[in-house]
């Protein structure tokens, strides 16, 4: 008994970044992540005996943890999941290539969390799967295919998805710079 | 010197291996429009990348359901369908037997007490030997969380 609650406080140590992650990524600051990480692991433990060694146990978490998001948003916010094959994600602003000015090597100087502050601002244009694949790939470093293991999006999709909020992200950061210049 | 600017994906990609090219390297070289777009990618993947992690603001042990053991057994549909196959065949053949039993007792009459007993000792046997199997199954599953593999 004792033996398991370790084990199972061992797993989720081990997973909890990667979980809190995908559910702050995909949810923002939702007033019901604690009652859905919860459930990601309930899910984890309940499942755990079917667990096939497919693929990393880490994985796994991850893609209960999308599904589990993936499926609160489509029940409560089904407008933040529709991404059409064709849809340009578009600033509000005036196209950023444009007008910006050079990034201030100044923003090197600034500490992780003003950073921090500064792309979470940046990320708020970016629907929610979006804000997680770049996450996965630029942050957690997983490669194109756990990522398709994770959200059970092909390949293809992946790399599409990561194109386009990258693109969005440029642009707002070009634009963030050049308003602080102006 | 190369007039055709990068395209965006190869923006993208330079940003991220800092290769590409020779032709293409050399145009970057050269020209400050592609220069900025790279130099906006690469702020980008580092702000990414050092951006802080965000933490759950609750207690690792309000994650652990209560009822672990429990939980694992009772949902292992796979587990149950065994179980279902086993006990209904056993029961067929104790229904059989109960049902034909005039006319093959003549099977039974010649079966000795100890063969009795060797039967039961290996029936007993294989149901050990089962249990043992899933027991050990699920402790697999659990020692892989000590694993390099898992993300830390
Ligand atoms: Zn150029």
């Amino acid at each position: 008994m004792d033996g398991d609650r370790h084990a199972a406080a061992l797993l989720v140590r081990r997973t909890e970044k990667l979980v809190a992650q995908i559910v702050f990524k995909m949810l923002g600051n939702h007033p019901d992540r604690k009652d859905l990480t919860q459930d990601i692991y309930l899910k984890t433990f309940r499942y755990l005996p079917r667990f096939r060694f497919q693929c990393k146990l880490s994985t796994w978490v991850a893609q209960i943890s999308y599904t589990t998001c993936l499926d609160h948003l489509q029940k409560y916010r089904p407008e933040l999941t529709t991404i059409s094959a064709g849809e340009e994600l578009l600033l509000s602003n005036t196209c950023a290539q444009e007008i910006a000015g050079d990034i201030p090597d100044a923003s090197q100087l600034l500490s992780i969390k003003e950073r921090s502050v500064i792309l979470e601002k940046l990320s708020t244009t970016l629907p929610p799967v979006y804000r997680t694949l770049i996450t996965l790939f630029h942050k957690e470093e997983l490669s194109v295919e756990e990522i398709r293991d994770i959200t059970g999006l092909p390949v293809g999709t992946v790399k599409n998805y990561l194109f386009r909020a990258r693109k969005v992200l440029k642009e707002s950061l070009l634009n963030h710079y050049s308003k602080e210049d102006l | 010197m190369n007039q055709v600017h990068l395209n965006e994906e190869q923006f993208q990609d330079y940003a991220i291996t800092g290769i590409a090219d020779p032709g293409v390297m050399q145009h970057v070289a050269g020209c400050a429009r592609c220069q900025m777009q790279i130099k906006a990618y690469q702020t980008l993947y580092s702000y990414i990348r050092e951006a802080e992690t965000p933490t759950l603001d609750f207690k690792t042990d309000d994650l652990i359901p209560e009822r672990l053991p429990a939980i694992n057994k009772e949902d292992s549909e796979e587990a149950w369908y065994l179980y279902g196959f086993l006990f209904g065949t056993v029961a067929l053949l104790v229904a059989g037997l109960i049902g034909f039993w005039g006319t093959i007792r003549w099977v039974f009459m010649d079966i000795t007490p100890f063969a009795i007993i060797i039967g039961l000792l290996l029936l007993s046997g294989i149901l050990m030997t089962q249990s043992l199997e899933m027991y050990r199954n699920y402790q697999k599953k659990l020692t892989a969380l000590n694993r390099k593999e898992i993300a830390t």
